[in-house]
């Protein structure tokens, strides 16, 4: 998956602009490439947790464009890594893309959570 | 005919259509027939007889949880979207809490931090995220780590706060409550005073059915947040003011009473609210204990902490029967709130009015918490259940803090006389 810097710096930036809470957003890809992030609410402000929001018309606008979707939250002080709770809350999402960003530490990282277990997608700007 | 919008998360399940469609004049039925056409989506969105938890449904741009949620009625030609329900976050901080010098970290929505500190927009929005502390000092042991929930740190000093706020909004996404409909609620104190901020905020009357002996402290504050009182004969205490309120209600249909005792918004307040909040700031709970009262917080809260925590006790701190023990019920007393399912309890402890008084005073002298009068009976159950464990985490709920029982002798008078003033008074 490629991540041009871009796109990597409006991640960051709204992860910034959240604190000290978690941000959470959509990442709009193309043929692997994300070509744009949709911020979203956290419904649920916490630095601990998030919970997606956004307005379902957009959302469902966007399911219908020929384009691949990704999840994307903030740690804001942890490794971007997913959380016992991000297995857990993986629902639908599971095998889909799944993005954190590591406000701390400044890292982003893509993942593939499946049946419980993680693993690493490869990522390049 | 319905629009049903089909996310890409689920597309597999319709054979890669991006919308179907479905018949019904509700929720429900949309999404019975849904499956009905559609069998592989059936465990995808709808589980228990409700909707799975992975799922969110809107119609007309609303999530159906804040409205009716299965019995949404459905417009006739209305689009349904389907969405998924996408949740997770970092790690939890260790035991011991949040960060040091960031205690309200949380800010729910309607709050956001500035600089020099927290800026709400309603003093609605400050209702919640209260903040867990040690009580290092009444831990039998220091292999037991043991925390209080203060509730009092809500805008008018109780874990009331949650429970009026919730049950007023929900009861207007579900059109059930009309502006400037007139409001109805027996109570003793804590619901009363926060229903009174909420209709005050909100712009809606509010009559309070209390005890006539109900402390002159509540009395004074519920008229000075201007809600009408009707008294209740002493003699009968709560569950009088309950069947009065119920008598009132009955006889003028115009009244809306959001009747704590069997309003599911209760238990979901703590649901949502309390609970979450435990169980986001510490690693480990292994009991949890809470007053007997409505059995909201007990049934919520406990049900939340036990989805992060499973294998946590969940204790009720009930008083003695017939003993009039801080306003706590005793279930032997004769009234069974409907939303309290005692099967879900794991442990239900009696306290005394002795061992609650001593527990009060303890909570204040040696860790500083000036808690209210069902803070000591939780508190002595919490410190009995500690006592248990080898090693282990404990949480209690102050559910307010002294202030409004100055009238009371309970921190400094001769045991005789709290005994006394205890009978004599409707604490809850």
């Amino acid at each position: 998956m490629v991540v041009p810097a871009a796109v990597r710096s409006a991640i960051a930036e709204h992860a910034r602009a959240e604190l000290p809470n978690e941000a959470c957003g959509l990442l709009l890809l193309d043929e692997e490439v994300a070509i744009e992030y949709v911020p979203g609410e956290n419904a649920s402000p916490s630095p601990y947790y998030f919970e997606l929001r956004l307005d379902p018309v957009v959302w469902a606008d966007l399911g219908d464009r020929d384009v691949e979707q990704a999840v994307v939250h903030s740690h804001v002080s942890s490794p971007p890594r997913p959380s016992r709770t991000d297995v857990e809350r993986i629902g639908l999402w599971q095998g889909r893309p799944y993005l954190i960003y590591s406000v701390r530490l400044d890292e982003l990282a893509a993942w593939h959570i499946v049946d419980g277990g993680i693993e690493p997608l490869p990522l390049s700007r | 005919m319905t629009v049903v919008r089909i996310p890409p998360t689920l597309r597999t399940e319709v054979g890669g259509a991006r919308q179907v469609e479905a018949e019904g004049d509700t929720v429900r039925e949309v999404l019975d027939d849904l499956v009905e056409r559609h069998p592989a989506l059936a465990p995808q969105i709808l589980q228990d007889g409700g909707i799975a938890p992975f799922v969110n449904v809107y119609v007309g741009g609303e999530d159906v949880r804040t409205l009716d949620g299965l019995d949404t009625s459905v417009p006739v030609g209305g689009t349904v979207i389907l969405l998924p329900a996408m949740a997770g976050g970092s790690p939890t901080p260790p035991v011991g809490g949040l960060p040091p010098g960031r205690a309200r970290l949380r800010p729910p929505r309607g709050r956001e931090r500035r600089e020099g500190g927290l800026v709400a927009s309603s003093l609605l929005d400050l209702v919640g995220a209260t903040p867990l502390v040690e009580l290092p000092r009444l831990s039998p042991k220091s292999s037991v780590k043991l925390y209080a929930k203060l509730e009092g740190q809500n805008p008018t000093g109780s874990i009331k706060d949650r429970v009026a706020k919730t049950m007023i909004e929900s009861a207007e996404a579900s059109g059930e409550l009309e502006p400037g409909r007139a409001l109805l609620e027996p109570t003793s104190g804590n619901t009363g005073i926060s229903l009174a901020l909420v209709a005050a905020l909100k712009g809606y009357p509010l009559t309070c059915v209390i005890p006539e002996n109900a402390t002159p402290e509540r009395k004074r504050l519920l008229r000075l947040y201007g809600a009408d009182i009707v008294l209740s004969p002493a003699a009968e205490g709560s569950n009088g003011a309950v069947r009065l309120a119920l008598e009132l209600a009955e006889a003028d249909p115009r009244w809306f009473v959001p009747f704590q005792y069997a309003n599911e918004a209760n238990p979901r307040a703590h649901y949502e609210g309390t609970g979450a909040e435990i169980a986001e700031a510490l690693e480990r709970v292994d009991v949890l204990v809470a007053g007997l009262g409505t059995g909201g917080t007990l049934m919520g809260a406990g049900e939340r902490v036990r989805e992060a925590f499973p294998d946590v006790v969940v204790a009720a701190a009930e008083p003695l029967p017939g003993d009039p023990v801080m306003g706590l019920r005793s279930l032997d007393d004769g009234y069974v709130p409907p939303i309290l399912d005692v099967a879900k309890l794991d442990r239900k402890v009696l306290v005394s009015n002795e061992e609650s008084v001593a527990a009060v005073r303890d909570l204040l002298r040696l860790e500083g918490v000036f808690g209210g009068v069902s803070a000591g009976a939780v508190v002595a159950v919490a410190r009995r259940l500690a006592a248990e464990l080898d090693e282990g985490v404990v949480v209690t709920i102050l559910a307010d803090g002294g202030w409004k029982y100055l009238s009371a002798d309970f921190w400094d008078a001769e045991e005789d006389a709290v005994a006394s003033s205890m009978e004599r008074t409707v604490w809850w």
